[in-house]
């Protein structure tokens, strides 16, 4: 059964919590994120429904959003206006208990380390991925590298001095934050690289997803070309995220305005299932840490969904 | 694009605006731990230069006052979907409902190829830097919605630009390029490095993770970032030793890669990487002079992981069979030794103190540690003090001071290292204690800030019987519900202070003011405090932390009081001074603010925030004049003493 959010903005990314399996953060913006506010939503899954537990307004759009490593109620998320905001869902009042505001274009993305669980990353349109760490004021260190805008940066989910990102100067950079220069840079499509995502359980393998319609997998060890390569959508690829219960599977989300689910173990055809709940373009998936084959897609269409993967027998 | 430019550049004419603004901005949860930020975005909107009443409905809920109240007033426990319904999801405005319904059709019609229809829009009064905005977003939504053709690609966002009247000659980004000439030009080759020049803000004000008070206000850094870094307070860098500046341009993979990628050598590699990790943990315990550490076994152990004799591989401790070796029956206790180790860098992230001296100084004992810190020289009693410890690790009074130090500086993971050692020495310390239990709560690490209150009350004889009635802790559960907790900590000291009905202990007092803080709860804090001060009026760290709560709950007048109390009783006590500066600052009272300000820094010349807190005060004032000297010569305070004599 699907269970369905109807949030105010568009949707653009959706993040399950890593305390507690029945919240999920989605991050939205007003007019697709072109212009207009924002706005966090923290919700609560059920048997049957989603209900919301809180929510908060940002001045600009939010492109995407991160649970903290070290503390349950602790948000972050990211917004147009190059700012970055922390909120505490249980303190009493709307306003973020933080905002760091360095970057001076779009903030694309935010990820919180889960292994050092003190930092997390950012990265923008400013061509620039920054390291902080909450309780400073400032950024711990700033990382150029990329020619154009950055649309995203995930740490390693195994090794806390690796991070990766992509850009629409069509590359993938994986960086050890003690260095300042990109540790290898891979020309990974012809066309932008709006996401990746590292596989969970082989820290050598990096998903990414591109305007080229293409998914390319990597394998660090031999980085002049993709391991393999998932067709399968129709428009431009907006996220990737590796499940957390299996080295073979993961979602992607499309312009196509579909979600597709991939198991590279099924090798004749890797496409599991395509999933067109939504109408209009996906941009956030994510799957739940604690329940296995459960996903939740944010879309413009202002839809949260969430839904479990059926079992095989 | 900083918020606070907008309101610092505005005129303080409407002085109502500005006031309540900075209200929500600065006074509200300067203190204790929560950093909150400003009063709610709306906010900005009434501010003169968004004072637009059309743009109302597009960037509002449709309201016009109302809206505040509803931000401020909200309660956010969302029982019911209704409520909701309501506050979130009120009906779309008529323009809302164009500017979407016209993305919508530059999307869809982008997808099919289509042009886009020019839907004449009412003119919604969009500024030029919400045009901007959306001439950038489009060129980069559009590129990723269709394959570039350059006919359409042109007349599409012809199109666009024309319904919304946006020009894009005028649209130069002056300090990066155009991002659609950028794309275009495709030229990778060139490697620019901008460096990020403009007026941004950093970070921000209330805290969780800071200490009694300080609201940093960090207004806008006007100049270059890169500089501003360089000028920092790098004492942050103790705790960050991952983020070390690596000289050699290590870069293992670079050799992979010419190598041809041979699987030996990208192996070679990743392990090479692995072995650098780990002797960068283990680098600062080897460099550690302590006469008495350097024979440990533990610290030979440090010795070779730092230096690749041997390495650690899924988890176990292996030799590295190229390096000549003869200890081997001493492997498993190393593997132990390492273990524990272990778990005490990942947990405490090396618990190691880092000294700012290299060297004793004859001169600095701890008595003249104290008076340094008692005259509120902190920096140098922090080097006096070092010198102490360094003479006699084992002094617990020493590392106390040092303790306290650290976090009158805002360094509260110093400060945690030192109050720890303290209380290793002297377990029974209970000033150490509490002031430990702040340290975590600024640090952010509220587990053992509730770990230490109890420990607390279990050295204490009056109330150890306490805790033998508390439930045992949930233990399967790995996920700790940490305001579960918290109401369960706040429990015992409310049980310890029915103890003594007639005669409350200050001490407790003062842990439960701490605890509601932690809550938010802060009449009951107030309350807590102002019983502890009857028994220690003297004690002007708890005058400080009553102004801070009070500040907190938005009593910013009365937080006045509590300060002076503060500050009669110890005149070089920069927090407080600090803290006085932000609640006049928040009261508006801009002159007093300054001077006290200026008064901080007398004391403590170093203090960055303190600085940065001056020069929004002068902003606010209007004078450019002066930030702009400080700007310039920054430390030198004589050139304002004309105008603000201290």
């Amino acid at each position: 059964m699907m269970k369905r959010f109807k949030t105010q903005f568009n949707g653009y990314s959706v993040e399950f919590s890593p305390f507690d399996e029945h919240r999920l953060a989605c991050a939205s913006s007003q007019h697709f994120g072109i212009i207009g506010n924002g706005k966090q939503y923290v919700l609560d899954v059920h048997e049957r429904d989603i209900v919301p537990f809180r929510a908060y307004d940002t001045r600009d759009g939010l492109y995407d959003c991160t649970w903290s490593e070290e503390n349950e109620s602790h948000i972050a998320a990211s917004s147009g206006d190059g700012s970055v905001k922390i909120w505490d869902t249980q303190a009493p009042d709307a306003r973020p208990i933080k905002s760091f505001e360095e970057h001076t274009k779009e903030v694309y993305s935010v990820d919180w380390n889960l292994i050092q669980k003190d930092t997390f990353i950012t990265s923008s349109w400013d061509q620039s991925i920054k390291i902080w760490n909450p309780r400073n004021e400032r950024s711990l260190r700033t990382f150029k590298g990329h020619q154009y805008c950055i649309y995203s940066a995930i740490w390693s989910p195994r090794n806390p001095h690796l991070f990766a990102s992509v850009s629409g100067d069509t590359t993938l950079k994986i960086w050890d934050p003690r260095d300042s220069r990109a540790l290898n840079t891979i020309k990974a499509h012809d066309h932008e690289v709006l996401s990746c995502d590292w596989n969970k359980y082989n820290e050598k393998e990096i998903v990414t997803g591109s305007v080229d319609r293409t998914i390319r997998i990597w394998d660090l060890r031999y980085p002049e070309r993709p391991a393999s390569i998932l067709r399968g959508h129709t428009y431009a690829i907006k996220r990737i995220k590796c499940s957390p219960h299996s080295e073979s599977m993961l979602a992607s989300t499309s312009y196509d305005m579909s979600v597709i689910i991939w198991d590279r173990a099924r090798e004749q055809d890797p496409l599991l299932m395509r999933m067109d709940h939504h109408t209009e373009f996906v941009l956030g998936v994510d799957w739940n840490m604690f329940i296995d084959g459960q996903l939740a897609s944010c879309a413009w269409d202002d839809q949260v969904c969430v839904w479990n993967l059926a079992r095989r027998r | 694009m900083s918020v606070f430019r907008d309101l610092v550049e505005g005129e303080c004419s409407q002085p109502n605006a500005m006031g309540s603004f900075m209200q929500g901005f600065t006074s509200d949860k300067n203190g204790l731990y929560h950093d909150r930020w400003e009063g709610g975005e709306h906010q900005i909107f009434e501010d003169e230069e968004y004072d637009e009443p059309h743009l109302d409905n597009v960037f509002h809920r449709g309201g016009g006052d109302e809206d505040i109240n509803l931000m401020m007033d909200r309660n956010l426990n969302f029982r019911d979907q209704d409520d909701f319904q309501q506050q979130h999801q009120p009906p779309v405005s008529h323009v809302a409902e164009q500017l979407q319904r016209f993305f919508q059709d530059f999307i869809m019609s982008t997808k099919e190829k289509h042009l886009m229809q020019t839907i004449p829009l009412d003119d919604i009064g969009l500024s030029h830097e919400d045009k901007f905005k959306i001439k950038n977003r489009t060129e980069v939504l559009f590129r990723h919605i269709s394959e570039d053709d350059r006919g359409f690609t042109n007349d599409q966002l012809n199109r666009l630009f024309d319904s919304l009247d946006i020009n894009p000659e005028q649209m130069v980004d002056k300090q990066f390029e155009d991002f659609d000439q950028h794309w275009k030009s495709n030229d990778w080759e060139n490697d620019y490095h901008r460096t990020t020049t403009t007026t941004t803000n950093t970070g921000y004000l209330e805290d969780p993770y800071r200490n009694d008070v300080p609201h940093e206000i960090i207004p806008e850094v006007g100049e270059d970032f890169a500089h501003a870094w360089e000028e920092a307070d790098h004492q942050e860098d103790y705790e960050n030793a991952w983020f070390e500046e690596d000289e050699g341009g290590f870069d293992p993979f670079e050799s992979a890669w010419e190598q041809g990628y041979d699987d030996k050598s990208v192996d070679a590699a990743w392990d090479e990487t692995a072995r650098k990790t780990l002797s960068d943990i283990t680098r600062p315990i080897t460099q550690i002079n302590d006469p008495k550490l350097k024979n440990s076994k533990f610290m030979k152990f440090m010795n070779q992981l730092n230096t690749g004799e041997s390495t650690i591989v899924d988890n176990e401790v292996v030799h590295n069979p190229n390096f000549q070796k003869e200890h081997h029956e001493d492997v498993q206790q190393w593997t132990d030794d390492y273990e524990s180790f272990h778990e005490h860098a990942t947990a405490d992230r090396l618990a190691e103190y880092q000294f700012t001296i290299d060297q004793i100084n004859e001169q600095d004992t701890l008595e003249r540690g104290l008076d340094l810190f008692n005259e509120g020289l902190i920096s140098d009693a922090i080097a006096s003090l070092e010198s102490e410890v360094k003479r006699n690790p084992d002094n617990s009074t020493a590392w106390m001071y040092l303790g306290l130090a650290h976090a009158e500086n805002d360094q509260d993971g110093n400060a945690i290292i030192c109050l720890s050692k303290c209380l290793q020495l002297d377990p029974q310390n209970p000033k150490a204690r509490i002031a430990l239990a702040v340290s975590y709560t600024n640090d952010y690490q509220k587990e053992k800030a509730l770990d230490t209150l109890e420990d607390w009350l279990r050295i204490n004889p009056d109330y150890s019987h306490i805790l033998r009635h508390r439930p045992p802790m949930d233990t399967d559960n790995p996920y700790v519900d940490t305001w579960k907790r918290h109401n369960m900590t706040s429990d015992l000291f409310l049980e310890a202070a029915r103890t003594k009905p007639n005669n409350p202990d200050p001490e407790v007092q003062t842990a439960l003011g701490l605890l509601y803080n932690m809550s938010y709860e802060y009449e009951k804090a107030v309350d807590c405090f102002k019983v502890a001060l009857q028994h220690s009026p003297q004690d002007y760290q708890l005058w400080n932390k009553l102004g801070a709560t009070l500040a907190n709950s938005n009593k910013s007048q009365e937080a006045l009081g509590a300060y002076f109390k503060a500050l009669e009783q110890k005149p070089t006590y920069v927090r407080a001074r600090s803290n006085l500066g932000i609640s006049y600052l928040s009261l508006n009272m801009y002159r007093e603010a300054a001077q006290t300000f200026l008064g901080a820094i007398s004391i403590h010349p170093e203090s960055t925030h303190i600085w940065d807190n001056l020069k929004m005060v002068f902003r606010l004032m209007n004078r450019e004049d002066l930030v702009q000297k400080i700007n310039l010569n920054t430390r030198d305070i004589n050139q304002f003493t004309d105008e603000f004599p201290l």
